[in-house]
């Protein structure tokens, strides 16, 4: 009994070693192996890989895929610089890494948090004195001369792959500025100056329309003056058609005689001028009262008055018998 | 102690070590059969498999279907979804989102404005092979990027633009940039499109925004009143104006007309006085002075007072 219990210990026991001489090596990862603590080799190999058994040698594993390191971190008071032309501002970035060289790694940084505290102190620095060499106006322009932010980008993301290359055994793949901001405190005057463009903008706005609007109205209004003095003068046109022609017309009827036809008007221009309300004067010896006149010479001189008319003209009458039987 | 059935095979067993014998060896078998079993594993239509023998990438399945694996610790089974459009939101006011960090976003335009933005970006991924294994957290990676990007060119465009006509540029830019970003990474993944979900001012300087737009709306409607007054004003000068003309028009025929009656009546009684000019002169005379004087007062005179017309 003693003996089989002694059999499976041993047994189990040589099985955890074998167990522990094998380790796997993943996809996204180095191993490193060491003996007693002291790096021996570098896997950078997928797959099942055999060591010597625990306690001789262990395995460290490092990720080898594109890690990213954010700057500010995650709940990390954010970062002001200071560019050239003495702008505050904060920056954000991002710095996509990975291990290059494993050795170098472990032998000089060892752990992700702090490769990416010392990366994050080198790129802190570079941003620094880069944008210390900038204005604002190189990262934030409409004109796309001035506009460096690429260019910006990629100074920084070269010396710091250099640096982190040389030191950590760290490969920078890229470095990006996810944004730049204007700190808590600015915000406030950069919101006044925003608020006076875009009165000015508005201000604008309105005083366009009303200019445009105004030319509208006046083009109307000459287009209207324009129409309506055509038309005038179209109308005198015709107007002046209609005298000539009334003219041709008259001068060719009366032409025919025309001392009869001043005599004709002259009668239709009395009995036009002269109205009921008018009072006339005629001379008694006036042609029309010629006969009245030779009355007149058979009556007596005698003024007949209006009321005795009927008697004068009876008078008359037998007066004009007179001369008969005369 | 009694002597176990191993010390003494030529022993018959007893029957109750046996019936335990068995049962360890049931399970035993059973264990076995879920362990190998376990290797079983389906692919749904709208994923790949990804499989790896003691870490090392062992096969590729794109049939759906089902398939098997040796079980663990030596085969695992990876299976994204590859037609499944994944989407995430980049810029402003993704606070609850799970990889963005928890302060403001805001972006700045090329003339200095902050503006706060947010674009929804719907993505998928290209290759199972990258997504899994060459990038640490591929979603993070494409807000990263997509949010630079943005930033980036929105830091080039003047602030009416971006609020207004620049959006579709700056959503296809975008979407480039980042494209290529993304595959310099080698993250596997296909931006499909972007959409600026958010573009405004911050609520501070929001009415000083609201009032241009007011304004151009001034604008619009001062000009909109002009059109329309020019609208009544020249149609109503072409009425007037045709009935200028129509008038003149009118009073050409009227005065032709009466020009001719005038000169027919003057030609009728011309034929007439041919006739007998003596005698129709002094009827015409005589009938006028008798039309006349009925109607008037008359006074007679002898011709030697003087005459004097009181109105």
């Amino acid at each position: 009994m003693k003996g089989n219990l002694v059999i499976g210990i041993a047994a189990v026991a040589l099985a955890l070693i074998v167990w522990s001489t094998l380790f796997t090596v993943h996809e996204t990862e180095y191993a490193i192996v060491t003996r007693f603590g002291d790096p021996q080799r570098v896997i950078d190999q997928p797959g099942l890989h055999l060591k010597l058994p625990w306690p001789i040698d262990s395995a460290v594993y490092f990720d080898r895929r594109l890690l990213v390191l954010d700057k500010p971190a995650p709940g990390e008071p954010p970062k002001e610089y200071l560019t050239l032309d003495k702008k505050n501002i904060e920056v954000a970035s991002y710095t996509c890494w990975k291990i290059e060289d494993p050795l170098q790694f472990l032998e000089t940084v060892g752990t992700r948090a702090d490769a990416e505290a010392a990366l994050g102190d080198v790129v802190a620095a570079e941003l620094g004195k880069i944008l210390g060499r900038n204005e604002l106006a190189n990262l934030l322009s409409i004109e796309t001369a001035a506009l460096r932010l690429d260019e910006i980008m990629g100074e920084i993301r070269d010396t710091c792959r250099a640096v982190a290359a040389d030191e950590y055994g760290i490969e920078i793949v890229d470095f990006r500025i996810k944004r730049v901001n204007f700190p808590e405190q600015n915000r406030a005057s950069v919101f006044d100056r925003m608020r006076a463009e875009r009165k000015r903008i508005a201000t604008r706005y309105r005083s366009e329309g009303s200019e445009e609007a105004s030319k509208i109205r006046s083009d109307a209004d000459k287009k209207r003056r324009e129409i309506l003095a055509t038309a005038t003068r179209q109308a005198e046109e015709i107007t002046g058609r209609a005298e000539a022609e009334a003219t041709r017309i008259y001068a060719e009827a009366f032409g025919q005689d025309p001392e009869f036809y001043e005599f004709l008007r002259t009668i239709d221009s009395y009995k036009k001028a002269l109205t009921r309300e008018t009072t006339i004067i005629l001379r008694s010896d006036s042609p029309y009262l010629r006969l009245l006149n030779s009355i007149d010479a058979i009556l007596g001189p005698a003024a007949t008055p209006p009321g005795k008319a009927a008697t004068a003209e009876a008078d008359a009458t037998e007066g004009a018998h007179g001369p008969v039987t005369e | 102690m009694a002597p176990s059935p191993n010390d003494h095979p030529g022993d018959a067993p007893r029957p109750g070590r046996l019936r335990r014998g068995r049962v360890v060896l049931v399970a035993l078998l059973a264990a076995l059969f879920a362990w190998v079993t376990s290797g079983i594993y389906t692919v749904a239509p709208s994923e790949r498999a990804v499989v790896t023998r003691f870490g090392r990438l062992a096969a590729k399945k794109d049939r759906p279907g089902i398939h098997y694996a040796l079980p663990w610790p030596i085969d695992r089974v990876y299976t994204p979804e590859t037609t499944d459009v994944k989407r995430i939101e980049v810029g402003f006011k993704n606070l609850g989102q799970l990889f963005s960090e928890p302060r403001r976003s805001d972006a700045l335009t090329g003339d200095e404005n902050i503006l706060k933005i947010m674009m929804v970006v719907q993505y998928k991924i290209r290759d199972v092979e990258r997504y899994l294994f060459r990038v640490e957290e591929p979603p993070w990676l494409v807000e990263r990027a997509v949010e630079t990007a943005m930033n980036l060119r929105v830091a080039s465009l003047p602030v009416d633009d971006v609020l207004t006509d620049a959006k579709a540029r700056i959503e296809i830019d975008t979407i480039a940039i980042a494209q290529g970003w993304l595959d310099a990474y080698q993250a596997g993944i296909v931006l499909l499109r972007g959409n600026l979900q958010t573009v405004s001012p911050p609520v501070p300087v929001l009415d000083a925004f609201n009032e241009v737009t007011d304004a151009k709306k001034d604008a619009e409607r001062m000009i909109d009143e002009a059109r329309e007054y020019e609208g009544k004003v020249v149609p109503q000068a072409r009425g007037e104006a045709h009935e200028i003309v129509k008038r003149a028009e009118g009073y050409l025929n009227e005065r032709t007309n009466q020009a001719r009656g005038e000169a027919d009546r003057f030609l009728s009684v011309l034929a007439e006085y041919r006739q007998a000019r003596d005698i129709t002169r002094t009827r015409l005379y005589v009938e006028a002075m008798e039309d006349l004087l009925s109607k008037m007062e008359v006074l007679i005179s002898d011709g030697t007072s003087e005459i004097t017309i009181v109105e």
